[in-house]
């Protein structure tokens, strides 16, 4: 594979601040897709990879929202691997560190349902200046789906797809997990799980989630920015991907997919056997050959295959 | 009164940010590795932090972003930080191994990174986290690497977790596994082949060593190799930091070896070789009090070993 690689990096500096933006990009070309590296943003930086076909035109884009907290590590490799992988038949892909997370600035007890989406949209913002693509899609993972979710209903066409991959339909919901995570976790080590989350916002100003500050912004996310009114009122193509191997969907999803249907939307749900354990994350990689795949052919269709609206 | 965790001011500058770091490609026999350099906020004292993860696939920026932190921390005492994920992982290409050894680290990973720094003419103080730990070490005990230290955040004792494992599950227990069924499906697995092969040299150095007993005070599963190393390293008067949780097995373990062959090495090296323990586990990175403490601990050491801007060690 290494022969079939490129790379090119700004140039080295010994020391010195840098403010200025010449050199803060690299790029790496594999597989057919050449990735775009580098810190964007105005007031504070975003760390972001934008994956573009190597040759070729661009046809159109999607951006990918990182889940969080240990969901974002879980799922990284997941997200790269798309990333080529569309990349290479034309579709570029801009993959971001929200503010708080990974590489990008900002600090993790900050970050908000709200911060989470204006970092989407900064991202969407930088893959249409950078690739002047006009139809896009947005696929978010886990809690990023309400990100996702909430930047599709900015377009008011209808003609913005979205990807759902096991996606957290109730906030409130995927902190009691996390909560319940951390106690199974005390209880492994022999300790207790003692101090009330509220207690613990108010004497600390945040929630510590398995080693993960959880501020109270995104502790106490409302309960009514759930999934089910998240993608808002104007009817669109979605694909939910439950990742458990199983005949049917669960009563929460198959909720959520009835009242959308109902509503218009053009939905597709698909069961991929991928074994994620998202609060304990083994050093292992869950095999994912079939997510990926049903994701790069529906996106394939739903960008390129159809015309019309644009996003 | 709250506290906001990884958020200070050290040193002599502030904390860095984005805004003071850029990425770059790094050129490995491995793959390309992506790299993520840090510039100091306080006048450079010359030296690059070079930090390395755990095994598995997570990225160098984390989820729990203590490389982050800790790059952006060390820059106000005048440190440039270079944290890179290994061939493979995230941004970097390579294939990466399926089954990641303690008796095979990604010194060849290392190497391209350290070259990268002496042409920046940075001399690298290596931070590695478990596996990393153990991949530090190894890179720099060997006799043309040259290194201004060596910081190894719970470095596992052991090169072969069968082996480390077998007074919990003895030799008999891992005999009523083997069912025609599992043995006829380990043959038709090229993994599980592979894994059946490690397992079987595995215990077959622990029978050796059961037999031979050199060393009488040390425990079976204890590497020889990461012995050798950290000696080789001391030898050469390089500063080491060994950190563990008061609640990490492999702190325990440490413990344990320290009884023989290593703690002959540990006392040899006097003060080169400092350990510290901090409240918590740090395997795992599971509590921000935990990363914090493990945070302050190298601070201080670093600010220690190298001083501060302007006022050298």
């Amino acid at each position: 594979m290494a022969d079939q690689e490129r790379a090119r990096t700004g140039p080295e500096r010994s020391g010195g601040r840098a403010h200025d933006t010449g050199d803060r990009s690299a790029v790496v070309v594999v597989d057919g897709s050449r990735d775009v590296v580098e810190l964007f943003g105005d007031a504070e930086l975003l760390f972001g990879c934008r994956h573009e076909p190597a040759d070729g035109p661009i046809a159109a884009g999607v951006v990918v929202c990182p889940p969080i907290l240990t969901d974002f590590g879980a799922n990284y490799q997941r997200e790269v691997r798309l990333g080529r992988r569309l990349a290479a038949t034309g579709i570029a892909v801009q993959r971001f560190h929200p503010r708080g997370m990974g590489h990008s600035d900002g600090a993790a007890v900050d970050v908000t349902l709200d911060s989470l989406v204006a970092d989407a949209r900064s991202a969407l913002n930088r893959l249409r200046e950078q690739t002047g693509v006009e139809r896009v899609g947005l696929l978010g993972t886990r809690f990023s789906g309400l990100v996702a979710a909430a930047v599709a209903a900015d377009d008011r066409s209808g003609a913005v797809p979205v990807v759902l991959w096991e996606p957290v339909t109730d906030p409130r919901r995927y902190m009691r997990d996390g909560l319940r995570a951390r106690a199974v976790h005390a209880l492994e080590r022999g300790a207790h799980d003692g101090e009330e989350p509220h207690d613990e916002l108010a004497r600390r100003g945040f929630v510590d989630v398995l080693g993960l500050p959880v501020g109270p912004g995104l502790f106490n996310t409302p309960a009514d920015r759930g999934l089910g009114a998240g993608l808002g009122d104007h009817p669109r193509a979605v694909l939910l991907v439950q990742l458990e191997e199983r005949d049917a969907l669960r009563p929460s999803y198959a909720e959520l997919v009835g009242s959308w249907r109902a509503s218009g939307f053009d939905v597709t749900d698909v069961c991929c056997p991928v074994e994620e354990s998202w609060w304990y994350v083994p050093d292992r990689l869950a095999a994912a050959d079939d997510l990926l795949d049903v994701t790069s052919a529906w996106l394939t269709e739903q960008l390129t295959a159809r015309t019309g609206g644009v996003g | 009164m709250t506290t906001r965790p990884g958020a200070t001011v050290s040193g002599g500058g502030p904390d860095a940010t984005a805004a003071d770091e850029r990425p770059v490609v790094v050129d490995a026999s491995t793959g390309q590795l992506l790299a993520v350099v840090t510039s100091p906020t306080a006048p450079a004292i010359g030296i690059a932090a070079v930090l390395l993860r755990g095994a598995g696939w997570r990225p160098s920026s984390g989820p729990r972003r203590t490389q982050v932190r800790t790059a952006r921390r060390l820059a106000a005492h005048g440190v440039h930080g270079v944290r890179f994920s290994y061939h493979g992982i995230a941004e970097s290409t390579g294939e990466h191994d399926e089954i990641v050894r303690l008796d095979q680290p990604y010194t060849e990973d290392l190497g391209a990174v350290v070259a990268w720094c002496q042409r920046a003419r940075l001399r690298p103080l290596l931070i590695g986290n478990c596996f990393g730990a153990r991949t530090a070490l190894a890179y720099a005990a060997a006799p043309d690497h040259f290194v201004a230290g060596v910081v190894m955040l719970v470095p596992p004792m052991h090169d072969f977790e069968v082996a480390r494992r077998l007074d919990r599950r003895p030799v008999e227990t891992l005999a009523k596994r083997v069912t025609p069924r599992r043995a006829l499906a380990v043959m038709r697995d090229p993994t599980r082949r592979r894994a059946l092969g490690r397992t079987l040299r595995a215990l077959a150095d622990v029978g050796r060593r059961r037999v031979r007993r050199r060393g009488a005070d040390d425990p079976v599963w204890l590497s020889r190799t990461l012995c050798r190393q950290l000696d080789d390293v001391v030898r050469r008067s390089v500063p080491v930091l060994v950190v563990y949780g008061d609640d990490d097995n492999y702190g325990r373990d440490f413990e344990t070896a320290r009884r023989g062959t290593l703690g002959v090495v540990v006392d040899r090296a006097g003060a080169a070789l400092q350990v510290r323990t901090v409240p918590g586990r740090i395997h795992g990175q599971t509590s921000v009090e935990t990363q914090q403490a493990t945070l302050d601990a190298v601070e201080d050491w670093v600010e220690r070993t190298f001083g501060t801007p302007g006022s050298p060690a």
